[in-house]
């Protein structure tokens, strides 16, 4: 699914962040572990297309992350919610989708159900929490079927009990074949894999 | 954004409305300024009654040329007597010679002052014995207030444009800033890309179109039914769709970065 190589970040001539060789399978949940400011939100932005100054390869399925950044098949949840908070949280959850199929808007509800948003629906979004906001991004971005969904600092935002709850939506993506990136500063349970960034390189746990 | 497509609607249909109705006035009074001009006739005194066919026979060549009213000596003479009750003075009339007059009533539109200069030197050269009446200062004054008329009409037009541009893409970049956050929350959930464009794109054609069609049908429903007298002239119409089609291409390259 992803693959990397000799990937390095420099920043006023100086290395930033490197790491050598990754591969990174299908239907896999990786946790990438680090410190403030280590340079984990620019790694994920890489992967997202969204930060090119980057020297070494990223290839998602042997294309480039812009090919899958314009598809949307890469979808980057950030630290800081991004909802509407005029609308609902149906509405928030949908925004991406031009018609909602049947079997999309079940499977949505299901894991509204799952996660304790079925109560707050109808709700404007600005009246929620901000844990569940980021439910309503996780469910967003899993109902999507991404090839990669990358979460940055999921600690957060999440508690323990929350954090079950948001890798049940991962879940969903995952067994249809997506790859879950996830960063955080503290290791975070029931991850396949574990990377964490020391002195300025990534290395596997 | 559909509250404000409507504001955005009724506000250009108010713009476009009242341009029209400038072209209407401005219509209104030139037709007055020429009306009131080719009510007055050029006349023609003529000594010689043998110059009178000749002259006609030019004069009918001159494309402004609406009517032509001649009348000889003899129509002259008796109409003399009949008006003044001059029979008993009907021998001594008939001594003396009355000039033939030819009334020349002009299409003052046509009738600028190169026609003008052009009447009057093939007069001169022509028929130097012919006096030739007109009240050149009527028409002079009567041209000067079309000139006048004719620039205020040009410069309001231009300030029309410009105040329609101005107007319509500040509303629409308002319209479409409020909506901004909208869509870069849409592009980061996964949204599709070229939504916004479409729908821009959507926007734009229903903001020419729909506030040009109803004031178009407005004026030539207003102008069948008789409640204006005149036509606007479709080569106006034709510039005030260029000018919505306009504003939609400028507020398209000013938000360019965002759609």
């Amino acid at each position: 699914m992803l693959e990397i190589e000799n990937y390095s970040v420099t920043f006023k001539k100086e290395m930033f962040l490197s790491a050598d060789n990754l591969a990174l399978e299908s239907g896999r949940k990786f946790n990438l572990l680090g410190r403030n400011g280590s340079g984990k939100s620019i790694f994920l932005k890489s992967i997202h297309g969204t930060f090119t100054a980057y020297k070494g390869s990223i290839k998602i399925k042997e294309r480039t992350p812009l090919f899958y950044k314009k598809r949307k098949k890469t979808i980057f949840i950030e630290s800081i919610p991004r909802i509407l908070p005029e609308e609902t949280v149906w509405r928030n959850i949908t925004l991406p989708f031009h018609k909602i199929t049947i079997r999309q808007k079940q499977k949505i509800t299901d894991l509204c159900n799952n996660v304790g948003l079925s109560e707050l629906i109808g709700l404007k979004a600005k009246l929620i929490s901000f844990s569940a906001a980021k439910f309503i991004e996780l469910i967003r971005a899993a109902v999507q079927l991404p090839h990669i969904l990358l979460l940055d600092d999921m600690d957060t935002y999440f508690d323990e009990i929350n954090l079950v709850k948001a890798l049940d939506v991962c879940e969903y993506a995952l067994n249809n074949g997506a790859t879950i990136i996830a960063t955080s500063t503290a290791k975070l349970e029931n991850f396949d894999y574990y990377y964490r960034i020391v002195e300025k390189k990534m290395v596997k746990l | 954004m559909k509250t404000g497509i409507i504001i955005q609607i009724i506000i250009a249909i108010f713009i476009l409305s009242a341009w029209n109705l400038l072209h209407l006035v401005y219509q209104q009074q030139h037709n007055y300024y020429y009306r009131e001009l080719s009510s007055v006739p050029i006349i023609y005194f003529i000594p010689q009654r043998s110059t009178v066919d000749s002259l006609a026979e030019k004069l009918r060549k001159y494309p402004y040329l609406r009517r032509l009213e001649t009348e000889v000596d003899s129509l002259i003479n008796a109409r003399l007597i009949e008006a003044y009750n001059l029979e008993y003075a009907r021998d001594i009339l008939k001594d003396f010679s009355l000039p033939n007059v030819i009334k020349m009533y002009v299409d003052a539109g046509k009738f600028l002052a190169p026609e003008k200069s052009e009447l009057e030197e093939m007069l001169a050269e022509d028929y130097p014995e012919i006096i030739m009446n007109y009240n050149d200062e009527n028409w002079y004054s009567t041209q000067n207030k079309i000139e006048f008329l004719n620039k205020i009409y040009h410069a309001v037009n231009i300030l029309a444009i410009v105040l329609c541009l101005l107007i319509l893409i500040l509303l629409r970049i308002h319209f479409e800033s409020r909506r901004n956050e909208f869509w870069r929350i849409y592009k980061l959930s996964g949204g599709e890309m070229g939504l916004r464009r479409k729908q821009f794109i959507t926007t734009s054609l229903i903001l020419i179109i729909l506030p040009f069609l109803i004031v178009f049908a407005l004026f030539q429903t207003a102008y069948y039914l008789h409640y204006v007298r005149y036509f606007v002239d479709l080569r106006i119409w034709g510039i005030e769709f260029i000018v919505l089609i306009f504003t939609a291409l400028i507020s398209a390259v000013i938000q360019e970065n965002k759609i």
